[in-house]
């Protein structure tokens, strides 16, 4: 008898264990068939002890439900469902399409979702691995909320589980195509007879970190004609080789370097070649002009309040920081091949003597130099003391502006205040609050000639 | 002259037909069965609802003025609403609006009362009883959900078209652009106003690095308000995203907060990838930064490819759009990768 009891309570067991096999949807839409069907809907309330209460209760009218099947088939072979189209109260229709067509979780309409079990189709909104049904078409009956949302949330899971599967292979079939595509539109195995730069963008103001767009054209012995993505082809990138000295190649463009002395004769010049066939190559020369309408060399002082730092607890609050002194060593020059008249100025931080930048810029370009110190940080309110003082604001930082002589008048406009004084914490009392910070003091602006030249 | 007054008198008629359009709402006033009951107290001081006997009267002119509001009155009140002239003009909607308490025709004779922007609705109005059957709450609130869907719908075309005549978006279309400081993206007051030229397209390693993703997509609209972003990050064939970064502990997941979509084209005032003074920083950047800590050569650049996608139930279900930016590895650098070193370590 004791035997007996324990098979029957193993058997129990496993019946229990058994996970809710999810279902292909498309089969699970297909076998639940069109039709016109009792719907129930969830109702709520509150109960005595302020509890809600989930309830479901039948509509007055039968909602019909039909579907569309396309052409394709599913992982499975069974025809995708493109459309699961649900008449609510035959007043709305409202059409719901599939998660993934090849292997269906659910069918989405906005943010509410159908999902098949059994001879029921449950509408429900899902959110963080929760469902809330709103509404069950059924063939019979349906049982109390409690249950049916356990049903559905263990089938969705396990669904999900299962749908984990068919998007690798989902993945696989895109990475196949993808390598079809990639096959077809590459230049490898191909003999290239020529190349041509396709400009997409030139901006007007061509100097220092300007971006040219541009795209490649390829034709190949059999004359058929390949092209980079940005230009309406399916040709890799990766199957050129893009060489300039005088800039940075990245993603259809090349930005000029931000540092003159790298640009090699005031131009972009880059060449386009194929990786697979030697000798075929294609050249473009964009003349650079420096010609900005203004230009800003900017380094400020931070703010005490973005340095703010927990110590033990406390929020420490911080002085700004001083904008950086720094020396603009500034020459006349004119550009290599075009002969355009341009400032070099080169930028060097007075406390490390290390050079920022050297930059070239037309004599039109106005010059902004902004080395404010930062605002001090407001200090920390205390409840059982006097407050802490407000920081300190930041020093302006100190501009030498080291001319040539030939240099003339610079249209340059320098702006080095000190930073503001943080405001004293908040303590207990009017009396026991912090003093205010001290405000920075103003950075010092020296007029010099240049003696000598630069070296670039 | 004579043409000056014909066109005049056009113009008029025009005008009085634009003006007296609404004459045929007169059809709106009766009496009214209601499906959950209008609050009131009775004699006993007992609340109870009223269902039925509700008097709606549309009132197009009164006094000389055109009025075109509606007089809804019940044993516990009155309140009254205007109707939305634009939106009945333009769509034929019938949509009365009055603070909180607005009017929805749903069919003629069945109103919905809804609140402001029709995302709840209280209750249905019918003159026919059996009407209430047809129009639950539910099926009131999805007809509204359905037209208001219709009129966003129309607004996010005209929301893209408008971002359309701003270049930095027309020539960015499903890519991610990079700016060097916050200030290229937060100062455009929710347009893609930036000048293109503020673009960057690099960067040294350790200096401040903004990004925002112009896309054709809205998020919202396609994937839902239960969708979220997912940003992956690859230099040299190494990946990291938010999503599965934030899944690696407690603390991780605390450091990657939840993105939720903008119901929008775009970031609203772009997002960091790193930026030390406004202490912003991707923890998911940094921890590919921490993967490529020592496998870095100094002078030499490396794209960073930054990929927006939009996520739900678990894996990405759309891309929104890509950029590649060349972070330079400069020996200044290296105090920045070790500091975010440190950060990763510790959590």
């Amino acid at each position: 008898m004791k035997a007996l009891l324990h098979m029957l309570l193993a058997v129990l067991i496993a019946v229990i264990a058994i996970p809710v096999t999810a279902q292909n949807q498309n089969k699970s839409f297909a076998d639940f068939g069109t039709g016109s069907y009792s719907t129930y809907k969830m109702e709520s309330s509150y109960d005595y002890n302020n509890v809600k209460k989930y309830k479901f209760e039948k509509v007055s009218k039968q909602w019909p439900v039909t579907m569309q099947q396309g052409a394709g088939k599913d992982f499975e072979g069974n025809p995708v469902i493109e459309t699961v189209t649900i008449s609510r109260q035959g007043v709305i229709k409202e059409n719901f399409v599939p998660d993934i067509p090849e292997n269906p979780v659910y069918f989405g309409y906005k943010d509410f979702r159908i999902t098949v079990i059994g001879n029921k189709i449950y509408q429900y909104e899902w959110s963080n691995d929760n469902a809330t049904i709103i509404y069950i078409l059924s063939k019979g009956d349906v049982s109390g909320y409690e249950s049916e949302k356990s049903t559905l949330e263990n089938h969705v899971r396990d669904a999900f589980k299962n749908q984990l599967a068919a998007r690798g292979k989902l993945n696989e079939v895109k990475a196949a195509n993808a390598q079809k595509d990639a096959a077809e539109n590459t230049l490898k195995g191909k003999t290239v007879k020529s190349i041509e730069i396709e400009m997409v963008e030139i901006p007007k103001e061509m100097g220092l970190r300007s971006t040219v767009k541009f795209g490649i054209k390829a034709t190949t012995a059999d004359g058929k004609t390949y092209s980079t993505p940005n230009i309406g082809g399916k040709t890799p990138w990766a199957d050129f080789d893009i060489k300039t000295t005088d800039g940075i190649f990245v993603e259809e463009a090349i930005e000029v370097h931000e540092d003159a002395s790298k640009v090699s004769n005031d131009e972009l010049k880059f060449t386009v070649s194929s990786k697979y066939t030697s000798g075929v190559s294609a050249q473009k020369i964009i003349p650079l002009t420096y010609e900005f309408t203004s230009y800003t060399i900017k380094h400020i002082g931070r703010y005490g309040n973005q340095w703010r730092r927990e110590v033990g607890g406390v929020q420490m609050a911080s002085r700004g920081e001083d904008g950086k002194s720094l020396e603009l060593k500034i020459q006349k020059g004119l550009t290599k091949n075009s002969n355009l008249p341009v400032y070099k100025i080169e930028v060097i931080d007075t406390k490390t003597a290390k050079v920022i930048n050297r930059l070239k810029l037309s004599q039109n370009t106005l010059i902004n130099v902004r080395v404010n110190g930062g605002d001090g940080d407001k200090g920390n309110d205390r409840k059982d003391r006097k407050a802490d003082d407000g920081m300190d604001g930041g020093n302006g930082g100190d501009v030498i502006i080291s001319k040539s002589a030939d240099a003339g008048n610079v249209n340059i406009n320098i702006v080095s205040t000190g930073g503001k004084a943080g405001k004293g914490g908040n303590g207990p009392t009017a009396f026991s609050n912090g003093s205010p910070g001290r405000d920075g003091r103003d950075g010092k602006i020296t007029n010099k000639t240049l003696a000598g030249g630069l070296g670039w | 002259m004579k043409r000056k007054f014909v066109t005049l008198l056009l113009s008029c008629a025009t005008y009085s037909v634009s003006l007296f359009a609404q004459a045929d709402l007169a059809a709106i006033s009766g009496k009214y069965f209601a499906a959950d009951g209008f609050e009131f107290e009775n004699a006993m001081k007992m609340k109870k609802k009223q269902k039925d006997d509700i008097s709606v009267t549309f009132v197009g002119e009164a006094d000389g003025k055109i009025q075109n509001l509606v007089l809804v009155k019940w044993k516990g009140g009155e309140f009254k609403a205007f109707l939305d002239e634009k939106l009945y003009n333009k769509k034929k909607v019938v949509w009365f609006k009055e603070s909180e308490n607005t009017l929805f025709e749903l069919a003629p004779g069945v109103f919905a009362i809804a609140n402001k922007d029709g995302s709840q609705v209280g209750d249905v109005l019918a003159k026919d009883k059996n009407q209430l059957k047809d129009f639950d709450i539910e099926t009131a609130k999805a007809l509204i959900d359905e037209k208001t869907s219709e009129l966003k719908g129309d607004a996010d075309n005209a929301a893209l078209a408008k971002y359309m005549k701003f270049e930095a978006f027309k020539n960015n279309l499903d890519k991610v652009v990079f700016g060097d400081n916050r200030n290229t993206f937060y100062n455009a007051y929710g347009e893609p106003a930036e000048d293109p030229k503020t673009h960057i397209k690099s960067q040294l390693i350790g200096k401040p690095v903004w990004y925002n993703c112009y896309s054709k997509t809205n998020a919202v609209a396609k994937y839902g308000k239960t969708a979220e972003i997912n940003i992956e990050y690859e230099m040299e064939g190494v990946k990291v995203d938010r999503k599965s970064q934030a899944k690696k502990g407690r603390n991780w997941a605390s450091s990657i907060p939840k993105i939720e979509p903008r119901d929008d084209y775009k970031f609203l005032g772009g997002r960091p990838v790193c930026d030390g003074s406004a202490k912003s920083f991707d923890y998911a950047f940094l921890a590919l930064m921490n993967e490529m800590n020592g496998k870095l050569l100094f002078g030499k650049s490396y794209n960073l490819k930054v990929t927006v996608y939009a996520y739900k139930d678990g894996a990405n279900v759309g891309k929104l759009g890509e950029g590649v930016i060349a972070m330079k590895y400069e020996p200044e650098s290296q105090a920045a990768m070790d500091l975010w070193k440190k950060w990763v370590d510790e959590l």
